[in-house]
């Protein structure tokens, strides 16, 4: 199917995919938001949030109706234009790279064989690093349009942090194209749906790739732009309301992006042990079903690993940050590639 | 549709140039280097160059623009704002080089069309760069020779960045 | 490993051994700990004592390596001035005060990656290349002027370097991307067809493209050689940075920049397709350029105090004459295709006793700088005197600057005159020829400070500073011997210089 032959269906498949890609991650990261305070009051002992609806179930709904409704104020000593601009390009990246993740087997419509990921880019994975890069441009635009000293310290500390990272991001990667030999995601979920998790083959990447992903995403323990015991609350400080709620689900979507990435690039995307590519086919639109759940288990686990490190590790100190990153991650990371490669050299000449 | 996706790209890149170049607040125009950057990778997308385009985002974009804002963040706000109508003289010079490469952009198309240069369906461009630049007959010597640039002046930046012995103490 | 491979890198060997200084050198500087800039030194000296052997051993059949590089005649005796002055200058950064201790291990691989850029530079033929080779050596040459960074000239002086040389390549750049355009190539000989059947068959705005193009990629090459009008950054930048870079900035990478800029000439130019008209222009803009540089250069000397800066002016006025070369092989008629040769053979033979004596005076000024703190013209009065041998090698550098017997620079200049009057442009002679009187001017007030100027109660006064070490001397002498001896017989000079040119 494409555009040249059918193009409302084109389009309109491609809608619908958007539509529900962005409902799910956005009730997701609601949902998120609780189950974080849920969480974190079990650790330490409290009941959390249980006033609205049963079991506090409705509060996310709440939640989004006083960010509504909250008085939307732009401080006077700010940058207006680039204010009110950040919080938009700190939310836009975590939704634009949800385009290229695969995250079901295929279903066929009306005779048709639809891929299920939005834009199935043969530079996939190169996209979504590119894309996730621009995310801290919200933070600093925010740490610098807010002009004052603890937004600015914020702004400051993401953009060292967030560039660090992403070299070890991306380096751990580096692994997995050379032993698939593809960027596009599809294609590396495949193998992996036919063959082993890639978790197993590049455990090293694995742990490197997680590590980074925390620290991309400003989570505990490298949550030092927004360190709320040294800068208030880092780049946040100025906004209110819904420009505030902008940033808050840029965090949690950027949580399901990374998770999202972590569940295709080492645990398989949709796959289930045991079940090959032929079994999910022989299911038919079932199979796109079970491969979903299996892959929303996976990204969902992910999220709680995420809540759980976060109300059970203390923040790193800044320069312990920069060492961890420069010294320890980035030259595992490169002997990893090394390493990788001397296992995929070429057979023969 | 490809040619408004040009047209779109192209006046990115431009404008968020001259922006760069003419704005007074130095912060500014950092931003307005990232519309340039991105209107460049836009530019490169519509050739069908994908592996280029979003390299340029990834690395552009959203590495060196970065570590361009990270510096100028942490001077002073009365050095982050630059004179313009020191640049004011510029403006003529400027005209006649756009008008210059005007005329031979013009002059260039033609050929370029000739050569068969023309947009052919997009194909994926990421194999074909990786082998090029493994061929020993292609691009390997170069790439090898970044390699070494990349290092020697990696240590000579730390060399010239890193504080004395004597200052450390 | 497959055999072509083999065989590529085979050819490569000089390279190789470069590159591989540069790692053992880094390595090295880790392992040996706070004591190892000498070791480090030891070892990035036979490091480019094996790249010249090696080259040594090269044969002069042509060989085409990677694709990219063309191995011949002309780029061994490129390389061979270029690995050797960064023998010298690693010699001198080693045994001179200029550079820090602390960061002087770090100051070889610099060294070397420049070398490096350089000899990739004369070496190919291929645009890309091209590039990548001038990036390698610029942005090593940035980092080396800025090295002194406490000092505000230094660090001046990279900034500047960095600055300009960054818009310089850019527009080169540029105009690479135009000549693409133009051939949809990447690789000299493909782009000369094209450029001269454009310029032969195409429209105005055809020829404005090669115009433009070779405008701008003139700029990329005229910023290394500093010519004018792209010589702005060089006296700040030879004043500002530490001595052994200066040397390295006027010989190796003025060599690197003459290298390619008479094989782009060569191949692109000088193809027999491209009209008459054409050929006479461009030669005729180069003529003039030449005169305007070398006036420039020798005129604003005059006025300098600081030796280094002198120098440096002095190196700009160089670049003129050198040009001069460029200019015979411009702008040789059909008819008198040997003029392209001659023209080729005396900017060769320039660029050997530029060289010898250019590198011999910064060593001097850096013993000078060393021994005595001297820099300016004032601090130089009577130093001959005190440092007898250093004084007498110093004489011998600038006798051959300025073109008098007995020394190689004179040859040179004769050579350089004879191929312009081959091509009929006199009045280019006769410019040169004041020029050099001009030239004589400055140099002499230099020996006059050396030996006729100061009393002895002055040298008292001066303060030594330090020792000039004896491999310094050993050098300096060795160079100045050089310079008498190919003035007296230049022979094997000339053999290997029109080996080069086959």
């Amino acid at each position: 199917m494409s555009f040249s032959e059918e193009p409302l269906l084109y389009i309109g498949v491609n809608l619908a995919k958007i539509i529900i890609v962005t409902h799910v991650v956005l009730v997701v990261c609601a949902y998120a938001v609780l189950a974080e305070r849920k969480v974190s009051a079990w650790m330490q002992d409290r009941v959390g949030p249980n006033r609205v609806g049963y079991f506090g179930l409705l509060q996310p709904i709440a939640d989004a109706l006083k960010f509504f409704f909250k008085e939307d104020i732009v401080p006077g000593h700010v940058n207006k234009a680039l204010f009110v601009l950040a919080p938009a390009i700190a939310l836009m990246p975590s939704l634009i790279v949800l385009a290229v993740i695969p995250i079901a087997p295929p279903v066929v419509v009306m005779g048709h064989t639809v891929p299920m990921v939005i834009a199935d880019l043969d530079i996939g994975i190169l996209f979504l690093f590119a894309i996730s890069s621009l995310a801290v441009y919200g933070v600093v635009l925010a740490g610098w349009a807010s002009n004052s000293k603890y937004p600015l310290l914020g702004g400051v500390r993401a953009s060292a942090q967030m560039i660090s990272y992403e070299l070890m991001l991306g380096l751990s990667v580096v692994g997995i194209f050379m032993a698939t030999g593809t960027l596009r995601l599809m294609d590396i979920v495949n193998l992996q749906v036919d063959g082993v998790w890639n978790c197993f083959y590049h455990p090293i990447a694995f742990i490197i790739f997680v590590i980074a992903a925390f620290a991309e995403t400003n989570r505990l323990p490298f949550d030092l732009p927004e360190a709320e015991t040294e800068l208030v609350a880092g780049y946040h400080t100025e906004y209110g309301s819904m420009k505030f709620a902008m940033f808050f689900i840029g965090e949690y979507a950027a949580m399901f992006g990374f998770s999202a990435l972590v569940a295709v690039l080492f645990l398989g995307g949709w796959d289930i042990p045991f079940m090959s590519s032929e079994t999910f086919a022989s299911l038919g639109n079932w199979g796109a079903v079970v491969g979903f759940i299996s892959f929303m288990t996976k990204v969902l686990a992910f999220m709680f690993l995420y809540i759980w490190v976060r109300w059970t590790i203390p923040r790193f100190r800044y320069d312990q940050l920069m060492n961890l990153g420069w010294k320890v991650l980035l030259p595992i990371a490169l002997v990893n590639v090394i390493i990788t490669g001397l296992f995929n050299l070429p057979k023969g000449s | 549709m490809l040619d408004f996706m040009f047209i779109f790209f192209a006046s990115l890149a431009l404008l968020g140039g001259l922006l760069m170049a003419f704005h007074p607040n130095i912060v500014h125009s950092a931003f307005a280097l990232v519309a340039a950057l991105f209107g460049v990778a836009g530019l490169y997308w519509t050739l069908g160059a994908d592996f280029l385009g979003a390299t340029q985002v990834l690395l552009y974009v959203g590495g060196i623009t970065v570590l361009l804002l990270f510096a100028v963040m942490l001077s002073t706000r009365d050095a982050a704002r630059i004179s313009i109508a020191r640049y004011a003289l510029m403006a003529p010079i400027v005209g006649l080089l756009g008008a210059f490469l005007v005329t031979t952009g013009k002059a260039l198309v033609p050929i370029v069309r000739a050569a068969g240069g023309a947009l052919g369906p997009t194909e994926p461009t990421t194999e074909k760069i990786g082998n090029l630049f493994m061929d020993p007959t292609a691009f390997m010597l170069p790439f090898e020779i970044l390699a070494v640039l990349l290092l020697v002046v990696l240590v000579g930046a730390i060399t010239l960045a890193r504080r004395g012995e004597e200052d450390a103490a | 490993m497959s055999e072509t491979l083999a065989s590529h890198l085979t050819a490569l060997k000089p390279e190789i051994w470069l590159t591989g200084t540069i790692l053992v050198m880094l390595v090295l500087d880790l392992l040996v700990g706070k004591r190892s800039a000498r070791t480090v030194g030891v070892f990035g000296l036979i490091g480019i004592g094996g790249a010249m052997w090696a080259l040594m051993n090269q044969s002069s059949v042509p060989v085409r390596a990677f694709g990219l590089i063309s191995i011949d005649t002309y780029s061994i005796f490129f390389r061979a001035l270029i690995i050797s002055a960064t023998g010298i200058v690693m010699l001198h950064g080693m045994v001179f005060r200029g550079i820090e201790d602390e960061t002087r291990a770090e100051f070889g691989p610099m060294l070397v990656g420049a070398a490096l850029g350089a000899c990739l530079l004369v070496s190919t033929d291929n645009l890309i290349m091209l590039l990548v080779g001038m990036e390698l050596l610029s942005l090593c040459s940035y980092v080396m002027a800025g090295w002194q960074k406490k000092e505000r000239r230094s660090a001046e002086a990279g900034l500047k370097y960095l600055v300009y040389g960054a818009m310089a390549s850019g527009l080169m750049l540029f105009g690479f991307s135009l000549l693409y355009g133009l051939s949809g190539s990447m690789w000299m000989p493909e782009i000369a067809l094209a450029v001269s059947e454009a310029w032969s068959l195409g429209d105005a705005g055809q020829h404005m493209i090669v115009v433009i193009a070779s405008t701008l990629v003139f700029v990329g090459f005229g910023f290394k050689i500093s010519a004018f009008p792209f010589h702005f950054w060089a006296p700040d930048v030879y004043e500002g940075s530490p001595t052994p870079v200066t040397s390295m900035l006027a010989v190796a990478s003025k060599t690197a920049g003459f290298g390619v800029l008479i094989r782009f000439v060569d191949t692109v130019y000088l193809d027999l397709t491209i009209a008459e008209d054409w050929l006479g222009r461009f030669g005729y803009v180069i003529a003039v350029l030449a005169a305007i540089t070398m006036t420039y250069g020798n005129v604003t000397a005059v006025k300098q105090n600081n030796i280094k800066r002198l120098l440096a002016y002095s190196s700009i006025a160089h670049a003129g004459y050198l040009l001069m070369g460029v200019a015979v092989m411009t702008t040789a008629t059909v008819d008198n295709r040997a003029a392209v040769g001659i023209g080729m053979e005396s900017i060769l033979f320039y660029l050997v006793s530029y060289y010898i004596a250019t590198l011999g005076a910064f060593g001097c000024a850096m013993a000078f700088a060393n021994r005595f703190g001297a820099e300016t013209l004032e601090d130089y009065e009577g130093l001959g005197w005190s440092s007898p041998w250093i004084g007498a090698c110093f004489i011998i550098f600038l006798t051959s600057l300025v073109g008098l017997p007995p020394a190689i620079g004179l040859i040179g200049k004769w050579l350089l005159f004879k191929a312009t009057l081959s091509v009929g442009l006199d009045w280019l002679a006769v410019i040169a020829a004041l020029n050099a009187a001009v030239a004589l001017f400055y140099y002499f007030k230099i020996a006059r400070a050396l030996f006729l100027r100061g009393d002895t109660d002055y040298q008292e006064g001066l303060a030594s500073k330090g020792v000039i070490p004896g491999l310094a001397h050993l050098s300096l002498i060795v160079l100045a011997i050089f310079t008498v001896y190919f003035g007296l017989m230049w022979d094997g000079i000339m053999e290997w210089v029109s080996e080069a040119v086959m």
